[in-house]
């Protein structure tokens, strides 16, 4: 569930950074175009963002906390700055070629329609049920990537899953052109030492917004 | 009719089992063997539980196993009753529920069984709650519950107590149509219950006749051990023979190679002194042991030749024979009975 | 007997090992609302749900493993050996291995499950059956276990016996070999039922979670954790009483092998 990554020896330029998992396949690009701008090497742990919080409130030395629910960063003691940089869209996708013929929100509501959505539990699934439509869902998966494993085998009709992930997973489609639909998940940068504030500022500008997006995620708030 | 006929051979284990053997309806046979000698097994051979590797068997005049023509008739389909050395009662069944157990069983029989058997106060009782005896009693019931035309008992008569014996004894007795096989050790037992004996050693029959035949006239060194007399292992050249010790014996009758000598120990005379006469065999002994054996006193000898002699209590006196004493023994040639080894 | 010191020394830090981390978990518990938290409808539905299902499970074993136990023990077929590791694999298979493998064999374009769709209309996947099914493979060879070792361990000479006096095979089987098992069989389907009951991967991964349907009480801990920590204490709770329930009764009959009785 955690994953290191290190760009360099230790030192005083040194960050670490706990992150939700679903920023693991954009936060390498990140870390490396920031320390190309500013020298300092980054060191990255990833893992659901209630374990991160728990860690953290227990004492972990961490620099910066990314997570897509900021009511984590409001318990996190320390916190003195924060900022939000990035969101992501939840998208309806279906598996390759959508066989059942998906093509609109009231679709999801269809008895004979096998759909899986993420559990509240996770944020992609509190964030789900504010979509406002009513879901028979057949299963509450416990991760947003078991909602694309079952769209990508075919056990699933239809799921509610991030736009980020649509894109990097190859049996899986969104089931219509959904862009700027909402609502998303916000994704908030939280500082807690000084040290960390510059790569607060990194998140918020135009560089580091062009990788988001590159990788799927929209701008800074919704909108 | 012939019960059992059987001609054929069988594996159990490192032993080769190859047997011809018959009993007739109405007849008992008891079978005796030293231990090894495939006793059991035959027994398994008989109820299904080993199957032959070659010749015949007919049960009733039935085929019932013959790997030549492909024939097995499996151990539920015959008709017999088995009475293993260790019993086999189901210890989760009542003692009536095990007599009964059969399906070939009429309740009245059981009922029968039971109560000629004493066994109506343990009727609704576990099998634990059993002595040996009675234990026994259970396991003879549930097998002639079954009116088998075949009744199969291994050692009926170990550790039972004298009542147990009776009973089994007087019920067996009724037995005209069936064949009773009945393994045993104790001669005694073999020749007041059997019409004939059968002894099995090294899994061939090496003798079959009535008890009185056996007895007298052994064929086998275990057949006489089972009659009680002496039994010498020497190499015969001719008229006489060296036993291990390197003592030579005259005998009777000319033999060659390696041979059994079979002595009555009746045939032992004992003196005070170098008894004088024909050619018979002398030599000094020295009592070691006195085994008194109902009204006469076997005498254990020690000495070249180590031997059994059986004398009067009398005798006994005269002689003055003790523990350590020296005595003469002599041994007429023509008593010596030559069996080859 | 006088166990050596050394012997009991380790013995006391083993049942340590197992005891300290319940009772931390008891320690934990949110005992004040206790009484309110049980009554939460998010506790009892995966409460009966997981009753359910891991008793249907449980049967299930018994009916499948029996037959299957006495054939490994008693029958020669080739290949014996094989069909007993096979037996036993999803003991050592991760369960989400087990789950996936479900999937690809009874899911919607699985192996079998394709056709079972087809022709009628059957899914396994996101229903309590799915999830009985999940169940059933990782319990199953927790019982194959115990009632073979008994037949094993235990010898045929009672069913030779009873052949002897005329009873057939399945009238064997009836009055002799299954009665003397019964003891097994228990505590075979304690264990496979205890198993069925904590299984977590495969049902999550094969049936998926829905409240009431295919929930069972480890997946409703495991999501509780992630929100409601006092839920998630109540649950394992619930888990602990129940498993508990269960095993104690059991008293000393783990792994029964026969009693030699005579």
């Amino acid at each position: 569930m955690a994953s290191t990554l290190s760009c360099g020896g230790p030192g005083d330029d040194d960050l670490t950074v706990f992150a939700a998992s679903s920023l693991t396949d954009v936060l390498p690009d990140l870390a490396e175009a920031f320390q190309e701008q500013a020298g300092t090497t980054i060191t990255t742990v990833f893992g659901g963002s209630n374990h991160l919080a728990a860690q953290l409130n227990d004492g972990a030395a961490a620099d910066v906390f990314l997570t897509a629910d900021v009511r984590l960063l409001e318990q996190v003691a320390t916190v003195n700055r924060s900022v939000s940089f990035a969101s992501n869209r939840l998208v309806v996708a279906v598996p390759e070629g959508n066989p059942a013929g998906v093509s609109s929100l009231a679709d999801l509501s269809r008895p004979d329609l096998r759909v899986v959505v993420c559990d509240e539990a996770v944020p992609c699934g509190a964030t789900t049920s504010e979509m406002g439509v009513t879901i028979e869902a057949d299963s509450r998966e416990i991760s947003v990537r078991a909602v694309l494993s079952r769209l990508a085998m075919g056990e699933a009709d239809a799921g509610v899953v991030y736009a980020t992930d649509v894109a990097a997973e190859p049996g899986v489609e969104p089931a219509w052109n959904q862009l700027e639909s909402c609502p998303c998940v916000t994704y908030t940068a939280g500082a807690r030492t000084y040290r960390a504030l510059p790569f607060l500022t990194f998140l918020a500008s135009p560089p580091a917004q062009e990788i988001l997006a590159g990788h799927g995620f929209s701008t800074r708030t919704p909108g | 009719m012939s019960a059992i006929h059987l001609a054929g051979t069988a594996r159990a284990g490192d032993l080769e089992l190859d047997v011809e053997l018959s009993v007739a309806t109405g007849e008992t046979v008891a079978l005796l063997g030293p231990n090894g000698a495939g006793k059991t097994s035959l027994l398994r051979v008989l109820t299904g539980l080993l199957p032959l590797t070659g010749g015949h068997l007919d049960l009733s005049g039935r085929a019932t196993d013959a790997p030549g023509q492909g024939v097995f008739v499996e151990s539920h389909r015959r008709s017999i009753g088995w009475v293993p050395q260790d019993r086999l009662l189901f210890p989760h069944l009542t003692v009536r529920q095990n007599v009964g157990f059969s399906p070939h069983s009429t309740p009245e029989l059981v009922e029968h069984l039971i109560g000629s058997l004493d066994l109506t106060s343990l009727a609704d009782k576990l099998p634990t709650a059993c002595s040996g005896g009675q234990a026994q009693r259970v396991a003879v019931a549930r097998a002639l519950a079954a009116e088998p035309q075949v009744l199969l008992l291994d050692e009926p008569s170990t550790a039972l107590d004298i009542d147990s014996q009776h009973l089994i004894a007087d019920l067996l007795m009724g037995g005209d149509e069936r064949a009773t096989l009945l393994v045993t050790h104790d001669p005694v037992e073999a020749a007041t219950t059997a019409d004939r004996i059968v002894i099995l050693e090294n899994g061939h029959v090496t003798h079959s006749g009535s008890p009185v035949e056996v007895r007298t006239r052994p064929r086998t060194r275990y057949a006489a051990s089972l009659a009680g007399l002496n039994t010498i292992a020497a190499v015969a050249t001719g008229r006489t023979a060296t036993t291990a010790d390197g003592t030579i014996v005259v005998l009777g009758e000319p033999a060659t190679g390696p041979v059994h000598l079979v002595v009555p120990p009746v045939a032992v005379a004992l003196h005070h002194s170098v008894p004088d006469g024909s050619p018979r065999n002398v030599w000094e002994a020295t009592v070691t042991e006195l085994q008194p054996a109902f009204d006469r006193v076997r005498v254990v000898l020690d000495g070249p030749l180590p031997i059994v002699a059986e004398v009067t209590p009398a005798a006994v006196d005269v002689l003055g024979l003790v523990p350590g004493a020296g005595i003469w023994a002599a041994v007429k040639a023509t008593e010596i009975t030559v069996h080859p080894a | 007997m006088r166990a050596p010191r050394p012997v009991l020394a380790v013995a006391a830090i083993a049942i340590a090992y197992v005891a300290l981390p319940v009772l931390g978990l008891l320690q934990r518990m949110p005992w004040s609302s206790m009484g309110d938290l049980l009554a939460r409808e998010s506790i009892t539905r995966p409460l009966l749900l997981s009753l359910l299902v891991s008793g249907i499970a449980a049967l299930v074993v018994v009916i499948l493993g029996t037959p299957l136990a006495w054939t490994l023990a008693r029958v020669e077929i080739p290949g014996r050996r094989i069909i007993r590791a096979l037996v036993l694999l999803p003991m050592v298979l991760p369960p989400v291995v087990g789950g996936t493998a479900l999937l690809f064999a009874l899911g919607r374009r699985g192996l079998v499950g394709q056709w079972l769709d087809r022709w009628f209309g059957l899914t396994l996947p996101f229903t309590t059956a799915g999830a009985v099914v999940a169940a059933v493979f990782v319990a199953l060879p927790f019982y194959v276990i115990a009632v073979e070792g008994a037949l094993e361990s235990g010898s045929d000479e009672l069913e030779q016996m009873a052949g002897t006096l005329g009873a057939e095979p399945m009238r064997v089987l009836r009055r002799i070999t299954l009665p003397r098992l019964l003891p097994a069989m228990g505590a075979g389907m304690a264990l496979a039922w205890a198993r069925a009951l904590g299984e977590f991967g495969a049902t999550i991964t094969f049936a998926g979670n829905l409240p009431g349907r295919t929930q069972t009480l480890p997946l409703a801990t495991f999501l509780a954790l992630e929100s409601d920590t006092e839920e998630a204490l109540a649950l394992s709770l619930v888990m602990l009483i129940v498993s508990l329930a269960v095993l104690i009764p059991m008293r000393d009959r783990w792994l029964p092998s026969r009693r030699p009785e005579r």
